[in-house]
């Protein structure tokens, strides 16, 4: 997308697009084509997922510093070597960020994923809302939070060990 | 802290729901990482 005009072009319209729709509509039209189940929930959430992660990538890259592009071209690297030494390390904290976003953004479309038959903890809080238990709706809603928590500890974790591995933070 | 969270859930007779729909959530992760990076770069 970095790279050509027209990919850019041709995608950012695109990414508003699906940034706009809710995500009951990504449920709707995904279990229309595929039928009630898991692949339809899988397929909305990957949809819901993907805008911010792809234009954050793409904004990490265009923010990497120039004096670091040019002493690697400098050194003599192909395009792929820039992107692989240079532009990516330098990149990681934002798609370490992006990821870290997207998983609790993903977290919410798998809870109403269950509206589609896919399952899970939603089905329990789809459960306590029609037949009005309240314990089991918040005990549900609760266990949500939780995993949600859990996630944001391991995604952020992951992201500390992986920067000090490539030496751009210290391990805590 | 994670592992008195994950006693909760199973405490709550929610350990089958919770592990689909982290099934759900590490898959959609991953392909939609796998897919946006390649776009994004």
């Amino acid at each position: 997308m970095r790279r050509s005009l027209n990919v850019r072009k041709t995608i950012t319209p695109l990414l508003d697009l699906m940034q706009t729709l809710p995500s009951f509509v990504y449920l709707t039209s995904t279990v229309m084509i595929f039928g009630p189940g898991k692949i339809p929930a899988l397929i909305a959430t990957i949809v819901y997922a993907l805008p911010p992660l792809i234009r954050l990538t793409d904004l990490g890259l265009c923010s990497v510093n120039l004096a670091a592009m040019e002493a690697s071209r400098a050194f003599r690297t192909n395009p792929r070597q820039r992107l692989f030494g240079v532009q990516i390390p330098l990149v990681l904290p934002t798609i370490l960020a992006e990821v870290n976003q997207t998983t609790i953004m993903a977290l919410s479309v798998v809870v109403i994923a269950p509206m589609i038959g896919a399952g899970g903890l939603g089905y329990q809080v789809l459960q306590g809302i029609g037949r009005l238990e309240v314990s089991r709706g918040l005990f549900a809603g609760l266990s949500i939070v939780t995993l949600a928590i859990i996630f944001d500890q391991v995604t952020q974790a992951f992201g500390k060990q992986l920067q000090a591995r490539i030496g751009l933070a210290k391990a805590s | 802290m994670g592992f008195f969270a994950l006693m909760f859930l199973d405490i709550m007779e929610l350990w089958e729901d919770t592990m689909t729909t982290i099934a759900l959530m590490i898959a959609a992760i991953l392909t939609a990482i796998v897919i946006a990076i390649s776009i994004g770069v």
